[in-house]
């Protein structure tokens, strides 16, 4: 019951954390899409990314709402938090002045708070795939 | 893990794909062997983001972008620091975030370029009164005497091309003279015209000094251009990308190449601090040191390069030389260091 408990809430957090970003970028499209240029790691991708990027988080928010592809939703949140959190530790020690456009407040942590909220939720979806993985276990004996 | 692996890897061709400052040649050289400062003092600072608003023979004295009304005034080896606050009526408005405070003894100013408001004081009593009603919009001032100030303000011409121009304001009629065609448009006419300015009160000049192109104009009190001259590096176009947005804001679309951070003069040569590395340096120059370029005031003739040792602190954000002695603002720092050759 706990591990159910635990498993739809973390679904729950990433749910609310992709869609809430990725609508804030929609809403400022066209501020998102001009400061992701800022980035030198972006640059160039950035016309795709500025749409690649949201659309990811709403796919992956979906897959995360439909049961059936849970598992799914919560290896593609734990890849795309792993690739946020790589990509700021680039980021910072390559270029002397670094933006931001995360989306809504989250916009208005520093590199350290993004740091340590990322890897939170990287633990976060680690042990939800590990939950995940043990409910299915159950099902099955 | 494949998971890993793969986030890895994406990042890393990112990386790969990346234009990183500095990394490939900059196509110029410099100066050897660079002449490198000793360090001296250093002064840890209680709040941070500190200016340096201007110095006496005693003190040095910072403003603070975060605290309009507050002024720290520090002694020339850093042993002795005092808290001044500005006295301002209650009833006056302006935008606090804006403002900067601007110290040369005995007078004390305070701008703000939005509303426009201008205050002025003395540096014994600190009570600040409006001055100046008649002024113009600014982004940026700097006191030329006790009654004339030079700006940097946009210009909007008749077909609507906004750029920035710099203008000189006095408090007798005209009160304000533009000097058009001083800062040239190369690309939107606002970033690419972006720049620090400084003044001589030794010899009554003002140096101009361009952010992203290899630049300054030096001029005179009366926004007469006196000669342009070129900083060592090779970007003499700024190489900007900028976006106009339907709200009528514009923003960078990419990294900008910023070449040139801050100018300062002192006996009769202009301090260049630098972002860009030469061909004849180690790659590690630049994260142990900061790079000042010397040029000459009479005719901006690159004399030499001095070196700047970092204690971890953070790059320099503002500096001043007084005497033999360069003061150096790290943000929350405050070092001092001998430049005798």
């Amino acid at each position: 019951m706990l591990r159910k408990l635990t498993l739809e809430t973390i679904s729950l957090l990433f749910i609310l954390l992709f869609v809430y970003t990725a609508v804030s970028k929609f809403l400022d499209y066209e501020n998102f899409r001009v400061v992701i240029g800022q980035s030198p790691l972006i640059t160039r991708f950035a016309p795709i990314l500025a749409i690649a990027v949201p659309v990811a988080e709403i796919i992956i928010a979906l897959l995360l709402v439909i049961p059936r592809y849970r598992r799914a939703g919560l290896y593609a949140s734990f890849a795309m938090m792993l690739l946020f959190t790589t990509y700021i530790i680039v980021l910072v020690t390559l270029s002397e002045r670094v933006p931001c456009s995360c989306g809504g407040v989250i916009s208005r942590m520093t590199w350290k708070e993004h740091l340590y909220f990322n890897i939170c939720f990287v633990l976060l979806a680690l042990l939800g795939m590990w939950l995940h993985t043990k409910d299915k276990q159950l099902v099955h004996t | 893990m494949l998971c890993v692996v793969g986030c890895l890897a994406l990042v890393l061709i990112l990386y790969a794909f990346a234009d990183k400052p500095n990394d490939h040649k900059n196509g110029f050289t410099r100066r050897v062997p660079a002449v490198t400062a000793m360090f001296q003092h250093s002064l840890t600072l209680k709040y941070p983001a500190y200016y340096i608003a201007g110095y006496t023979n005693q003190h040095i004295y910072l403003g603070n972008y975060s605290a309009s009304l507050h002024l720290l005034a520090v002694n020339q080896n850093l042993q002795d620091t005092q808290e001044l606050t500005l006295k301002i009526s209650p009833e006056e408005r302006y935008a606090w975030k804006l403002t900067r405070v601007m110290v040369d003894s005995p007078a004390v100013y305070m701008a703000e370029g939005n509303t426009p408001a201008l205050y002025r004081g003395k540096l014994d009593d600190l009570m600040m009164d409006r001055f100046l009603s008649q002024s113009c919009f600014f982004n940026m001032l700097q006191n030329i005497s006790t009654t004339s100030f030079i700006s940097r303000s946009i210009h909007i011409d008749s077909l609507g091309n906004s750029q920035n121009i710099l203008a000189k304001v006095k408090t007798d009629s005209p009160y304000v003279k533009l000097g058009k065609s001083i800062l040239t448009k190369q690309v939107d006419g606002i970033f690419c015209t972006d720049g620090t300015l400084d003044y001589d009160k030794q010899t009554g000049k003002l140096v101009y000094l361009y952010h992203y192109r290899n630049e300054f104009v030096t001029l005179d009190t009366n926004l007469q251009v006196i000669y342009t001259a070129h900083t060592l590096d090779t970007n003499a176009r700024a190489k900007i990308e900028v976006a106009h947005m339907s709200t009528g804001i514009s923003k960078f679309s990419a990294p900008p190449t910023y070449v040139n951070s801050r100018v300062r003069i002192a006996d009769n040569r202009i301090y260049v601090l630098s972002s860009l590395l030469a061909d004849n340096e180690d790659r590690k120059t630049r994260q142990h040191n900061e790079i000042i370029d010397v040029f000459s005031l009479d005719n901006g003739k690159y004399i030499y390069t001095l070196y700047i040792p970092l204690k971890g602190e953070g790059r320099i954000t503002d500096f001043i030389i007084k005497g033999d002695q360069l003061f150096a603002l790290h943000d929350q720092t405050l070092n001092t260091y001998s430049i005798l050759q």
